[in-house]
């Protein structure tokens, strides 16, 4: 079926163009909406039914449950076991995020000098990033138990070897540990990204005004490299209050609460204790808190890609 | 002089890089060195940095399933379903909306693919409780059907994202003329843009693979026994008899293989991947 461009010229000269454009946009939304619906189904539609939840007191076991209005979330409130998981929550996304940023940066200007044999050295350093990170939870309890290889290390260094599944105060800065050494590398590798794109003119200048190495990195590569940096802050901060993989393997947030963080509380007091109603309530908590955080994100990328 | 200098940069810098590569790959190491040794030697003081007499005692006992509800590759086989399928629905309904939102010109164009991606952000934690309400209304729960569904959820916003940037690289007039020759849309998508992108496709459809075999909190929720996944064997080696490290090694190794393939077969396109195909790299 040709349609000659005689035609094509016919409808314009008859001011059909635009009939024609929009129909050609009613074809774009077509190609989207199938995605559109699969999201609107098991994305949104849950999170709608899930707020909906938080106002109940519906568990698993009961089949009767009823509305108690904001009963939940005033719970939620004055549990200090929830307010206990807020901090650790807190505490692991500034511990986290703070070393793999400050890693990541002096991994990224090394790897940016390493001209020769960069893709390689890339790929070695990014395995961590990529393996199923329930494997990273398994790998990290076994190095960490207490007749485990970092002890060995510990112990060679001259140091007293460490409880560190058996010390509430070091359980939390277990799953830190395996959290940095599984992302730092992607941090790495996007603040690469954003050092390969700083105009290198910038420091050539710089060299003819005899600015030194702090100088040239103060003046040119911090600037330069802000946007990567805050995304890599945003990203990062937003999924290490999401994951529950590596807690799960390691210390399934024990001993105590002592390394339970925001997603564990939700799937222990939904899954194990059967609240479906109060784990709703804390699940739209932490989501509100992730929701302002997408939104800097993404007002960052919009301005920024 | 300056020559003396740049060689000691040189030594500095790739001494540094060696020492970050080391302390990257040796708990990797020490997952395949205790995967091979007996059980005897695993807990041996002081650590065996090389397996006395290496063993596949571990990979056999993983395979018979050993102390778990489920014998031979069935977890294994179960992830291999459920990532296959999952990743080729998602391919196909993430490039059909990419090319739609690749070509719309509209200011609601840009609104849809940030509400796209923005569903990805959500805490999977958040959707896991109404989701099993959902399936297990449906009948859903343990079926390869249920698994695969959440994951398809889970992975299309990032293929779409992804495939995306693919599309936008492709000149329109490529399909236009193909349009004026009397293909259809849908003809013209399938036949000129989507043999262009197949690189594009390869790479999202890796990416998305990996997520979904690595994923957990859905398997853990949304699965029983038929159709559960290779980290939940990992998981549950924790509750069999005291911890057998030999066997969680083994299936950590099985578990971490696409991760490690995918590393070494996307080089170029790591930073895209992992940062949603959002941020050019």
């Amino acid at each position: 079926m040709k349609s000659p461009p005689s035609v094509v010229l016919i409808c314009k000269g008859l001011g059909m163009q635009r009939v024609l454009i929009r129909r050609q946009q009613a074809t774009w939304v077509g190609f989207i909406l199938p995605c559109i619906l699969v999201l609107l189904a098991f994305v949104i539609f849950p999170l709608v039914y899930s707020l909906s939840l938080s106002f109940t007191d519906r568990t698993l076991t009961f089949p009767t449950y009823g509305f108690i209005g904001l009963g939940n979330f005033s719970e939620l409130i004055h549990s200090s076991e929830a307010r206990q998981t807020l901090l650790n929550t807190v505490m692991l996304v500034l511990g986290a995020v703070g070393a793999e940023l400050a890693l990541g940066l002096l991994i990224a200007t090394l790897l940016h000098r390493a001209t020769r044999g960069q893709s390689l050295l890339v790929t070695l350093i990014a395995i961590p990033s990529l393996i199923a990170p329930t494997a990273v939870g398994a790998i990290w309890k076994l190095l960490m138990q207490p007749g485990g290889l970092s002890n060995y290390i510990i112990g060679f260094l001259g140091f007293n070897p460490l409880d560190w599944f058996g010390n509430p105060s070091l359980s939390l800065l277990s799953i830190m540990v395996a959290d940095i050494w599984q992302w730092t590398p992607f941090v790495s590798l996007i603040l690469l990204a954003g050092l390969t794109s700083i105009d290198p003119t910038l420091y050539e200048a710089a060299d003819v005004d005899g600015a030194g190495p702090l100088q040239r990195f103060r003046y040119i590569t911090l600037p330069g490299l802000q946007t990567t940096f805050i995304f890599a802050l945003l990203f990062r901060s937003i999924d290490v209050m999401r994951f529950m993989d590596k807690i799960w393997m390691m210390t399934r947030g024990g001993p105590g609460i002592s390394s339970q963080t925001a997603p564990v509380f939700i799937y222990r007091e939904g899954f194990r204790f059967f609240r479906v109603g109060y784990s709703s309530a804390a699940s739209w908590s932490i989501l509100l808190m992730i929701m302002v955080l997408t939104t800097l994100l993404f007002r960052f990328l919009k301005d920024n890609t | 002089m300056t020559r003396y200098k740049g060689l000691v940069t040189t030594v500095v810098v790739y001494g540094l890089l060696a020492l970050v590569i080391g302390t990257a790959l040796l708990p990797i190491y020490w997952m395949v060195n205790t995967a091979l040794k007996s059980k005897g030697e695993i807990l041996s003081s002081p650590p065996h940095w090389i397996p006395a007499k290496p063993t596949l005692d571990n990979f056999r006992e993983v395979i018979a399933g050993e102390g778990m509800s489920q014998g031979g590759l069935k977890y294994a086989s179960n992830s291999l379903v459920v990532a296959t399928a999952s990743t080729l629905i998602s391919l196909a309904l993430g490039s059909l909306a990419a090319y739609g939102l690749a070509r719309w010109k509209s200011k609601w164009s840009e609104r849809t693919s940030m509400w796209i991606l923005s569903t990805r952000m959500f805490p999977p934690a958040a959707t896991v409780i109404p989701v099993y309400l959902m399936f297990a209304k449906l009948h859903l729960i343990d079926k390869h059907i249920g698994l695969i569904i959440a994951y398809v959820a889970y992975n299309l916003p990032f293929v779409t994202w992804m495939m995306r940037g693919f599309f936008a690289a492709i000149p329109a007039e490529l399909e236009e003329s193909a349009r004026v020759e009397g293909c259809s849309n849908l003809g013209a998508f399938w036949r000129v843009s989507l043999p262009l992108v197949r690189p594009g496709l390869a790479v999202a459809g890796l990416f998305a693979f990996v997520f979904a075999w690595n994923e957990f909190l859905f398997a853990l929720v949304l699965t029983r026994i038929d159709s559960a996944t290779i980290p939940l064997q990992m998981a549950s080696y924790q509750g069999v008899k005291g911890l057998i490290w030999g066997s969680m090694m083994a299936a950590a190794i099985i578990a971490s293989l696409p991760g490690i393939i995918l590393a070494f077969i996307a080089q170029k396109h790591l930073v895209r991947g992992l940062t949603l195909g959002a941020v050019k790299g």
